[in-house]
């Protein structure tokens, strides 16, 4: 890489701000909810809403039916909706005749759509005039200035040149523009789905994309990068960004809004360049580079080179000639832009389009009085009616008729600025309702007794929501006590599989684990200690060919891993993952650290089986021929930097000089070098957990959850993961907090550590009284059908075999039971009946490839619940909260509240924003129907045979029959710990403390000392007063 | 001490949310910069009130600093490159006037 100049680096930095609204894809294989306006999140959730509709044309709240709808349904709180009215109305000045309030609550509740129409608000006068049905007055003068500035805002600032051509021309640039960078996205990015694949792209988008470019391109290109070298200056795409906006006439000021408008709008393809130009583990960043800078370089030159074909003589063709438009022939400008853009009534189009095409200066300017005029007359005449729809509905029919011109302008400004806030208005309504159920359920929950023995079987779930309902049957199923904790279990593992080539991070995306996990396929030993790994790395470099193994990482090296994983790339997608939650019989994970001095044993042995594999590969020595002196006279060699070679007594035929060459060469190419050998030794130092770790893992998820005291015999380890047939879509039903994975892994690791007599000697002495008996196993539940299955169970002591039959009988009642409550939902034919004819059904639809909505995963997500289950026990909660057991009581620093807002709860406010904005707009914010759906490049979905890459949740997951089945509500989030506590714990973490603040998710904190409910709303806090039901509960 | 040979170069910390470190290191590796140092997990006060430098579950919205030492030819080009990027966002660059012994180590490549 050269050195990049200033200038390159200050356009870098401007494109990647100019990036961040745009939200990160990951590629689907692990499907990660996040929010699609994460990156205006230090905006208030209304500003962000507002700024994120204009950015992506999208919509931010449900349309007024669909609230109606919910109001009609009681899902939304009417006081809450009145006192909002009321306080608009109240901070307004009154209009005379008119009960403010009254006509602005008939507005939300009787009107289908919009009653104000923006364009009349500067001429109300017509407005008024056709209220009083006078045909005298007539139309004013269109005010040049306002045209003009409309204009200005429409077709410069950061509108791109050539979408303000095909506003003014009729021209269809930025439409073959995007077609034309989608297929350089697909052809770049493909990730083994083409059958043909780009050439060079191991040199970066942008070069790749250069060199088979047309041939027009590729001498612009050089034309740039020759002005660039002429003036001693390096050359890179930032550069040809640099010429293409200066061509363009774009001042520099706006070069960030202008950047980003064009990243936006394909804004899927630019998601996943984004994420993928920060995941440098990801493994096509390594061999195919490329970002935004890329992209924007590629997508300006395309620009360039369509706007000098498509456009004529004459046409305005940068920003200097289309604000000198503006400026000298306004009449003209507008008429195209309003006949372009589908504008002009129909009955005046003709007479529009032939006019400009005549070009005649005065016909033009009468023409455009004419259009204007009509326009406004039409508008007026819509207004008016609206206006007296609404006056009838609110019961006072002439209310509009009789108000003088000002009143009236008034009065129009504030019903439009009502409209404006209306979304927000509906939302808090709708949320105030949810709010009020939740805590009516909590105060009137029941005290359950505390307990003096441990209860039959603990189990740890997964806070998603799916498991509130197995917890709650599971609970009541026999003697269980559950708790929730992230799915993960606070134990952040980057997993191989015996199987796989490539590491998969196992926790929520926002955390890089430090610690490697190793599952060894040790089929007849049950301790995976360093001279089975030893064997199995043996064995894997002799069936293995041996061109990779200079390139890969050591730990590839040392397992023959990994180095099918950078041969061959990470498993394709869509992958049959049929059986991905099976691991090989007898696969064993190798938790423990490697000692210094087993690992350096390990690396020798590599070096040694490297160095003989070189003898037979490059000298073709016989097998027989190489001994293990000359091996360790060459291993010495090489690491040493001997200067003389040995003598090669083996292979005759090499001179000394090639006898130098090939040690020189086993130190280059075959990294038997110190530093390759120190970079091996690094990475095997990532493998596994010291046992001080374990213990503190499995000290934090104990204390995170408030288990610390009477542990049973059994405690489970309760993962989740979905189950469906040909769905692109199977990650996004799997676990968020690992990454969009299935969290077994996370759970058998936990288990594996809990499990040993070493780690709970330390816990005891952490103050945690674990029974020597207790015995972890881990577990997975299938969201799908609800069945639990129980895993390791040949690491179980003797002892606690007698208790299987009563816990997998308890486990299989609560499975019944849950698909029994669940699947009505899913409107499966016929309508099951009983828990055992349910679980069936739920069987049955999880292997049915045809099916489109194998489950509906987190959709009607409401709530996330910090605290004891006493504050929720019997309380059914239909499947909408997320629980996370805590009791502040364990918690006197706050650390353990911390982490769980800044990780867990981060990881729920995203998945909830996903469907929150997949909800409102699905087709913008959502990826439409899954029915249309195409796998592009492996990566996601596009619509058709061509589209942008589709980004969010499929209409199938959120809608149910077009209208919205998930309730689009920000996150309500409920802490339950002394005010105080609680409140200093937010402020303690800035993220957390800004998403509050802006209104990014709702906070209440039940105080269990003072027995109030506090609950934030439009940055204050009120209370609320409960009953002192719940303070002595035990967990 | 008489025998070391110092030459002056100038200290850049930079301070800012882990989820942008990428970004950052990418910068300064473009520039050429042989190599920095990267500080997690960052506590203190700024105008957004208290980070908390513990947070175990959340590594984006952390604060981290990365220090790197350049020769002064450097310091413009890079500050220059980084303003776009701290005009966006929060965080700070701490400039300050060093001396090393192995100059040719920070030398840019």
């Amino acid at each position: 890489m050269s050195q990049a100049s200033a200038r390159q680096l200050k356009i870098r930095a401007m494109v990647y701000t100019a990036g961040e609204p745009v939200p990160f894809f990951w590629p689907m294989r692990a499907f990660i909810h996040h929010n699609p306006l994460h990156g205006l999140e230090h905006l208030a959730f209304a500003d962000a809403v507002r700024s994120g509709a204009r950015l992506f044309h999208a919509r931010g709240f449900l349309s007024r039916p669909d609230y109606q709808t919910y109001l009609a349904q009681e899902h939304v709180c009417v006081a809450t909706l009145t006192d909002q009215v009321r306080a608009f109305a109240a901070a307004r000045e009154p209009i005379p005749g008119i009960d403010l309030a009254d006509c602005l609550m008939t507005l939300l509740t009787k009107m289908p759509a919009p009653v104000i129409i923006e364009t009349c608000l500067t001429h109300p006068a017509p407005v008024h005039a056709k209220l009083h049905n006078d045909a005298t007055v007539i139309a004013p003068a269109a005010d040049s200035r306002q045209l003009s500035a409309y204009l200005r805002t429409q077709l410069l600032e950061a509108t791109p040149v050539q979408e303000a051509i095909d506003a003014l021309y009729g021209t269809d640039i930025s439409a073959t523009l995007d077609e034309r960078i989608i297929h350089s996205c697909l052809a770049f990015f493909d990730e083994g789905q083409a059958t043909w694949s780009m050439p060079n792209r191991e040199q970066g988008f942008f070069q790749a994309w250069r060199m088979i470019a047309e041939r027009g391109v590729r001498r612009r290109l050089d034309r740039i990068e020759t002005d660039c070298r002429a003036q001693g200056a390096p050359f890179g795409p930032e550069d040809v960004i640099d010429y293409l906006m200066r061509d363009l006439g774009i001042d520099e000021s706006l070069w960030a809004g202008y950047f980003t408008r064009e990243i936006a709008r394909l804004h899927g393809w630019a998601g996943f360049i984004r994420w993928r130009a920060t995941a440098k583990h990801y493994h096509w960043t390594h061999t195919h580079p490329g970002d935004l800078v890329d992209l924007l370089a590629i997508r300006l030159t395309l620009a360039r080179q369509l706007i000098d074909r498509r456009t004529q003589h004459g046409m305005a063709t940068c920003r200097g000639e289309l604000a000198a438009m503006i400026e000298s022939r306004l009449p003209e400008t507008w008429l195209r832009y309003r006949f372009h853009t589908g504008a002009v009534a129909p009955d005046l189009a003709h007479v529009v389009d032939d006019t400009l095409a005549r070009g005649r200066s005065a016909d033009i300017h009468a023409v455009f009085t004419q259009v204007t005029a009509t326009d406004c007359q039409r508008d007026a005449a819509q207004q008016a009616g609206r206006l007296r729809a609404l006056a009838h509905h609110a019961g006072n029919p002439k209310a509009f008729d009789t108000l003088p011109p000002e009143s009236l302008r008034h009065a129009m400004q504030t019903l439009a600025d009502f409209e404006q806030r209306e979304g927000m208005i509906w939302l808090q309504a709708m949320e105030g309702h949810a709010i009020h159920q939740l805590l009516d359920g909590i105060t009137a929950a029941a005290p359950r007794p505390p307990g003096n023995t441990a209860p039959f079987a603990q189990a740890l779930f997964c806070i998603d929501t799916r498991s509130e309902r197995i917890r709650r049957h599971l609970e009541n199923a026999g003697d269980y006590q559950t708790f929730g904790i992230a799915g993960f279990f606070g134990v952040p593992v980057s997993f191989i599989a015996a199987d796989r080539g490539n590491e998969t991070h196992l926790c929520p995306v926002m955390l890089t684990p430090k610690n490697l996990v190793l599952e060894m396929p040790t089929a007849t030993q049950r301790d995976p200690g360093t001279v089975i790994v030893l064997k199995k790395a043996l064995h894997a470099l002799k069936t293995s060919v041996l061109s990779p193994f200079v390139a890969v990482e050591a730990i590839g090296l040392l397992f023959g891993i990994d180095m099918v994983g950078k041969t061959l790339a990470p498993r394709h997608y869509p992958h049959r993952r049929g059986h991905r939650h099976a691991h090989p019989p007898g696969a064993q994970l190798m938790l423990d650290k490697l000692s210094r001095e087993d690992a350096s044993a390990l690396v020798r042995a590599v070096q040694r089986t490297v160095i003989r594999k070189a003898l037979e590969h490059d000298l073709d020595s016989p097998p027989q021929l190489i001994t293990d002196e000359l091996i360790g006279k060459l291993h010495s060699a090489a690491l040493n930097h001997d200067p003389t070679s040995p003598t090669l007594i083996d292979t005759p035929r090499l001179s000394a000089a090639q006898a130098h060459a090939f040690v020189d060469r086993l130190r280059t190419a075959y990294g038997i070098n110190p530093a390759f050998e120190h970079r091996q030794m690094e990475q095997l130092a990532r493998i596994g957990f010291s046992l001080d770790e374990q213990a503190r893992c499995v000290a934090t998820a104990l204390n995170a959850i408030g288990l610390t005291r009477q542990f049973s015999r059994l405690i489970l380890l309760v993962a989740h993961g979905g189950q469906s047939e040909n769905n692109p879509y199977e990650s996004a039903l799997d676990c968020g907090a690992c990454g969009g994975n299935h969290g077994l892994i996370n759970a058998r690791v936990l288990a594996n550590m809990a499990n040993k007599p070493q780690v709970q000697d330390r816990l005891r002495a952490m103050g945690l009284p674990i029974h020597s008996d207790t015995a972890f196993l881990p577990a997975l539940h299938n969201t799908t059908t609800d069945d639990i299955q129980l895993f390791d169970l040949d690491r179980l002591p003797p002892s606690h075999l007698v208790y299987l039959d009563r816990l997998r009988d308890g486990l299989g009642r609560a499975t019944q039971l849950c698909a029994r409550e669940r699947l009505p939902d899913l409107r499966l034919e016929p309508a099951a009946s009983g828990p055992a004819t349910a679980l069936r059904d739920a069987r049955r639809n999880a292997v049915d490839w045809s099916q489109v909505r194998p489950e509906w995963g987190l959709a009607r997500n409401a709530y996330f619940i910090i605290g004891r289950r006493t504050l929720t026990h019997g309380q059914a909660l239909a499947g909408r909260a997320f629980l996370h057991s805590y009791d502040y009581r364990t918690d006197t620093k706050r650390r353990l509240l911390e982490s769980i807002l800044t990780g867990p709860l981060v990881v729920g406010q995203w998945i909830n924003m996903e469907h929150y904005f997949s909800t409102v707009d699905n087709e913008r914010f959502g990826s439409g129907s899954k029915v249309y759906h195409n796998v592009a490049g492996h990566i996601g979905v596009m619509t058709g045979n061509f589209s942008d890459l589709r980004i969010g949740l499929p209409a199938q997951t959120v809608l149910d029959n077009g209208k919205p089945f998930h309730q689009p509500l920000r996150l309500i989030t409920v802490i339950e710990a002394p005010f105080d506590q609680a409140l200093a714990a937010v402020n303690g973490v800035v993220t957390v403390k800004r998403l509050v603040r802006q209104g990014w998710l709702r906070l209440i904190v039940i105080d269990p000392q003072t027995h109030i409910t506090h609950i934030h709303e439009n940055d204050r806090w009120r209370r609320r007063t409960r009953p002192a039901a719940t303070e002595e509960l035990r967990p | 001490m008489s025998t070391l040979n110092l030459s002056p170069l100038k200290k850049l910390e930079i301070i800012l949310e882990g989820e942008h470190s990428a970004f950052a290191t990418d910068l300064l590796d473009r520039a050429g910069v042989k190599g920095y140092t990267i500080v997690n997990h960052l506590s203190g006060k700024g105008a957004h009130g208290f980070h908390q430098g513990h947070l175990m579950f959340n590594e984006d919205d952390v604060l981290v600093m990365i220090i790197v030492a350049v020769p002064e030819e450097l310091l413009n080009t890079l500050l220059e490159g980084f303003a776009p990027f701290f005009n966006e966002h929060s965080g700070v660059v701490f400039v300050s006037d060093i001396q090393v012994t192995r100059r040719v180590k920070f030398s840019t490549v």
